[in-house]
């Protein structure tokens, strides 16, 4: 990474960009992006493609009356009703402890729009690598969400599979 | 004898008429004696021999009747006589019992007692037994008397000897006494030396509380110079952390801008995610921004920890500062204290000095007395000698006293007492 130490690296760092932008067909096509993000104590990946948003916390979210305690409310983003759910509440049983890194991550995955409750949102990640399975992973309560996982640096990643979570019946399954 | 006199034996009834009878005849003589001779009887006669026969004859016949009378008169005083003479032997024999009963008082013997008879030598008898009585009384007073006298005087005697003892063991006491007040004396003078120098180590001792005074007041005013700089210092220090406050406000600020930056980067990335090949070049200035917002976001989070610190630290600082201060107010007043106390002990080494002085000065007076004393002690010993000596001139006149007791028991021990 480029020390910033005056204006002038300011400017080569855009160059610098902009170079890399015209050149980004020569890329690594191993080479993945995801959005980096924590739940709990744990830390996930998510492909970028299967995000829609991110944005803080709204100022007004609606409780909904009779549902699963996951549901953590409705918003209204952009005039579209936006359902919210606890993805806390619902992987490991805690609630969410809002606070001012806490992030709402839009999916759009097999016709359901929703909005989860992340607890920080880290942003981009570019991983060179694939997600290998790991034996221990399928023995946690979040395994069926899980692509696997990948070792970067001193952190292990979670891969997070909205798809899979968007399929789910459990999740889908809100009606208390 | 009285009973025996003439007169009355010529008046004793017996001899009464031959008495009266030989008067009358007589006196008739003397009636005719009388005539013839004033010649009254001439007148009538004229011759004188009848009446002078008859003269003859009646004083013959008077005569006879005087006899008569006077021979029962002798055999009266012929009686008497041999009554006298009876009374004479019996008196005599009386005499010389009474001397042979007298006899062996002669020899000191008071046992004897005469015996008291009706005897003319009975009340002799009875004068000698009370005289003897009398006697009998005194020597066995003596003889008490001179006992009480030899055993008081032994008891005097040897009441002189302990007291003469005693004056001797009071002389040498005496004379440890005197040794004693001398060294006492000594000791006063030594006291007295010792209290000089006690109070010029209490002079010595207000010099250097009078100087910790003054240091301790020095020492009150530096601490009173450090507190106000720790004050002023806690001031600054107080202004820096609020300085740091709003750095890390400013801090704060820039953090929000670099997360919104990070969020709209993302969201960029992911609609030119979307958007596919057609996206691609405004992909990578997303992400550069992303990059960029989560760097400043990193460094603002540097910086926040740093102000924290500082913050911290200045907190810290203050605090520190802040018990700096108050113990160097205790300090001030620990110095307050001690500075008090050092005023005390300059007040109390004055007193000191003084109640010392006042010892020297008695143990000066003390060992003048004592030596006083010392005099006295001499003429004490000198009057003990002197009561030593008469003790024992009065033992010795006691010892004489003794021997004249003893001599007088023996002037009396001739006499010879009953038993009892």
């Amino acid at each position: 990474m480029i020390s910033i130490q005056s204006s002038s690296d300011i400017m080569s760092v855009l160059h610098n960009i902009v170079q890399r932008s015209h050149t980004s067909d020569s890329k690594d096509a191993e080479e993945w992006t995801a959005i980096g993000f924590r739940i709990a104590n744990n830390y996930f990946l998510a492909p970028i493609d299967q995000a829609d948003e991110v944005f803080p916390l709204p100022a007004q979210i609606t409780p909904v009356p009779k549902s699963k305690p996951w549901v953590f409310g409705i918003s209204n983003l952009r005039g579209d009703l936006l359902p919210l759910f606890d993805l806390r509440l619902f992987l490991y049983g805690q609630i969410t402890q809002i606070n001012n890194r806490s992030r709402i991550m839009v999916i759009k995955q097999q016709g359901l729009f929703s909005g989860l409750v992340i607890d920080e949102v880290f942003g981009l990640r570019h991983i060179d690598q694939q997600a290998h399975a790991n034996d221990d992973l399928l023995n946690t309560p979040i395994a069926p969400y899980l692509d696997g996982s990948i070792m970067q640096g001193d952190t292990n990643w979670y891969v997070f599979n909205f798809t899979s979570l968007a399929t789910d019946q459990r999740f889908l399954d809100t009606a208390a | 004898m009285n009973n025996n006199s003439f007169l009355s034996i010529l008046t004793a009834k017996n001899n009464l008429p031959f008495s009266l009878l030989a008067l009358l005849f007589v006196a008739i003589g003397i009636v005719g004696v009388w005539s013839i001779e004033t010649g009254f009887y001439l007148q009538f006669f004229g011759f004188t021999f009848p009446i002078s026969i008859a003269i003859s004859i009646s004083i013959i016949v008077g005569l006879g009747f005087a006899l008569m009378a006077g021979l029962n008169t002798i055999s009266v005083v012929q009686a008497s006589f041999d009554d006298m003479e009876s009374q004479i032997r019996n008196t005599q024999d009386s005499v010389l019992t009474l001397l042979d009963e007298m006899g062996d008082l002669a020899d000191g013997d008071l046992t004897v007692s005469t015996t008291v008879t009706e005897d003319m030598t009975g009340a002799i008898a009875d004068s000698i037994n009370y005289t003897i009585d009398a006697l009998r009384d005194l020597v066995m007073s003596i003889n008490s008397t001179t006992l009480q006298v030899s055993s008081a005087a032994q008891e005097t005697q040897s009441t002189a000897l302990t007291l003469t003892e005693a004056s001797t063991r009071q002389s040498q006491q005496i004379q440890e006494v005197s040794l004693t007040i001398t060294d006492m004396a000594t000791s006063f003078e030594q006291v007295s030396n010792s209290a000089n120098q006690s109070a010029d180590v209490a002079k010595q001792s207000v010099a250097l509380a009078a100087k910790g005074h003054n240091a301790v007041k020095r020492s009150i005013d530096g601490m009173d110079t450090i507190r106000e700089q720790i004050q002023e210092t806690s001031k600054r220090l107080k202004r820096l952390g609020e300085s740091s406050q709003q750095i890390g406000d400013i801090v704060e600020l820039i953090d929000d801008i670099a997360e919104q930056t990070n969020i709209l980067s993302l969201n960029a990335a992911i609609q030119a995610a979307m958007a596919g090949e057609a996206g691609k070049g405004f992909a990578v200035v997303a992400d550069e921004i992303q990059r960029l917002a989560e760097r400043s976001g990193n460094a603002t989070k540097q910086i926040d920890a740093l102000v924290k610190t500082i913050q911290s630290d200045t907190h810290e600082a203050i605090i520190s500062m802040e018990q700096s201060t108050s113990e160097v107010v205790s300090g001030a007043q620990l110095s307050q204290d001690a500075g008090e106390s050092l005023g005390q002990i300059e007040a109390i080494s004055h007193q000191l000095e003084d109640l010392i002085d006042k010892i020297s000065s008695s143990a000066q007076q003390q060992a003048k007395s004592a030596s006083l004393a010392s005099d006295n002690m001499g003429t004490i010993q000198e009057i003990t000698l002197q009561t030593s000596s008469g003790t024992h001139e009065s033992a010795e006149s006691i010892g004489h006293l003794l021997t004249l007791a003893d001599d007088l028991r023996k002037s009396v021990s001739g006499f010879k007492l009953p038993q009892s």
